[in-house]
């Protein structure tokens, strides 16, 4: 059993990550101090494999408060990661034009140490996994060609927010991802030829990754 | 207050439901099957399945040519080519054999061919393609043994001579026909030219 097989480390990180989001309104009750918010933000998620191109990254997030800690629940969606490669065909090279959809889920814990009137800076990490769908841009042929298309990321965030004690508020964030279990793995064409010989590879891509982000919260 | 009640109920529901996905089991099922993603157009007689048809006109099945005969100076290939955006056209000094799609032994029975996929092969009608015994004439070129794409050398002429094409033996020909990406979408029945 290879126990850094992506599909088995999956589901029970969901299930983790779920029981213990349970956990926190309990937890905010007990303390007595419980407030929460939900945030949108839009920003650029910039991948470290450089076969892979920048693209606009958009999330939603609901987390809870416990004292100067907030844990929560984020989803991120990101459009269009340019995927092209290029392979030998007869007399010519040919690009496929693809792209990449990254569906996220993360735990996310930040720690606000500091309230500077205005402005509250946090810092914190994030634990969670990503799901990959590629599509091919002017071709139906060959779609669908990731053999592995499940990674599970982890990484610091470090964010400033603006107004923090009103019910609208803005916010400003960096997060570094790392690549914590499995990889992106595709099967590439290298060659095809005139008798209808088409050679593939396969090859492994990773999502780590630099991203920015700003959007505003409604805190209840 | 309420307010909050109410959000914290949803986000409880929220992730309820999340728990009870965890308990489902995962849909595994996952094919790529190239072939089923091809034109449904599927004669029996073609050269290469479930591809579209390209029409042969001449020579027709069978036909003879003598080559000692000084009369007959060429031989001309005649098919529409109207549908494919490249073609091939492909001599074999064997019955090509396939397997899914593929012409397994293509590489080691080629004796020629001239194709529009290279602009290097220019020079010659698609509707009509001459195979003569004169280098500057003739629209053939030889095999490519180097190449792991290309079927066809682009400088090396092949002629109807008695060294590529002995008495008494059979020539195969057919077109293959491919798309923008160069992939392939057409291909024609095979047809015997029997040499005298």
């Amino acid at each position: 059993m290879n126990i850094f097989s992506t599909t088995q480390w999956i589901k029970p990180s969901i299930c983790l990550v779920t029981i213990v989001y349970l956990l926190l309104p309990i937890l905010a009750i007990a303390e007595n101090d419980r407030d929460f918010h939900i945030s949108f933000g839009a920003g650029l998620k910039s991948p470290s494999d450089d076969r892979l191109s920048s693209a606009p990254e958009f999330t939603f997030q609901l987390a809870s408060s416990v004292k100067a800690m907030q844990v929560g629940l984020e989803g991120s969606y990101q459009h269009k990661v340019s995927s092209n490669y290029k392979y030998a065909v007869p007399y010519n090279q040919e690009t496929d034009k693809r792209n990449l959809r990254i569906y996220s889920g993360f735990l996310v814990l930040r720690i606000s140490p500091w309230h500077l009137g205005y402005v509250t800076p946090y810092l914190g990490g994030f634990f969670g996994g990503s799901y990959v769908l590629e599509k091919s841009v002017d071709s139906p042929y060959f779609e669908d060609d990731l053999s592995e298309d499940k990674v599970l990321l982890a990484g610091p965030t470090l964010g400033l927010e603006i107004l923090p004690n009103g019910f609208f508020s803005l916010f400003l964030e960096a997060k570094k991802s790392f690549q914590v279990v499995g990889n992106l793995q595709r099967s590439l064409i290298t060659s095809s030829d005139q008798f209808g010989n088409v050679v593939k590879t396969t090859e492994n891509y990773d999502l780590n990754a630099m991203s920015f982000n700003a959007g505003f919260r409604l805190n209840f | 207050m309420l307010n909050s009640y109410f959000i914290h109920t949803l986000l409880v529901l929220f992730t309820l439901s999340n728990v009870i996905s965890c308990a489902l089991p995962e849909d595994e099922t996952k094919t790529t099957d190239i072939g089923s993603q091809q034109s449904a157009i599927n004669p029996p007689t073609l050269l290469l399945k479930n591809l579209a048809p390209i029409k042969l006109i001449s020579p027709s099945n069978g036909e003879a040519y003598y080559i000692d005969e000084k009369e007959q100076t060429s031989l001309n290939f005649k098919y529409d080519s109207s549908a494919p955006i490249y073609s091939s056209l492909f001599l074999f000094s064997e019955q090509p054999a396939t397997l899914d799609n593929v012409i397994t032994n293509g590489k080691e029975t080629c004796l020629g061919g001239v194709t529009n996929m290279t602009t290097l092969h220019a020079g010659w009608t698609p509707t009509k393609v001459e195979l003569t015994a004169d280098e500057s004439t003739t629209d053939f070129f030889t095999c490519n043994n180097n190449s792991t794409t290309d079927a066809f050398t682009v400088d090396n002429k092949l002629v109807m001579d008695e060294t590529s094409f002995p008495k008494d033996s059979t020539l195969y020909w057919a077109i293959l026909g491919y798309d923008a990406k160069f992939k392939l979408s057409h291909a024609s029945v095979i047809r015997k030219v029997n040499i005298k």
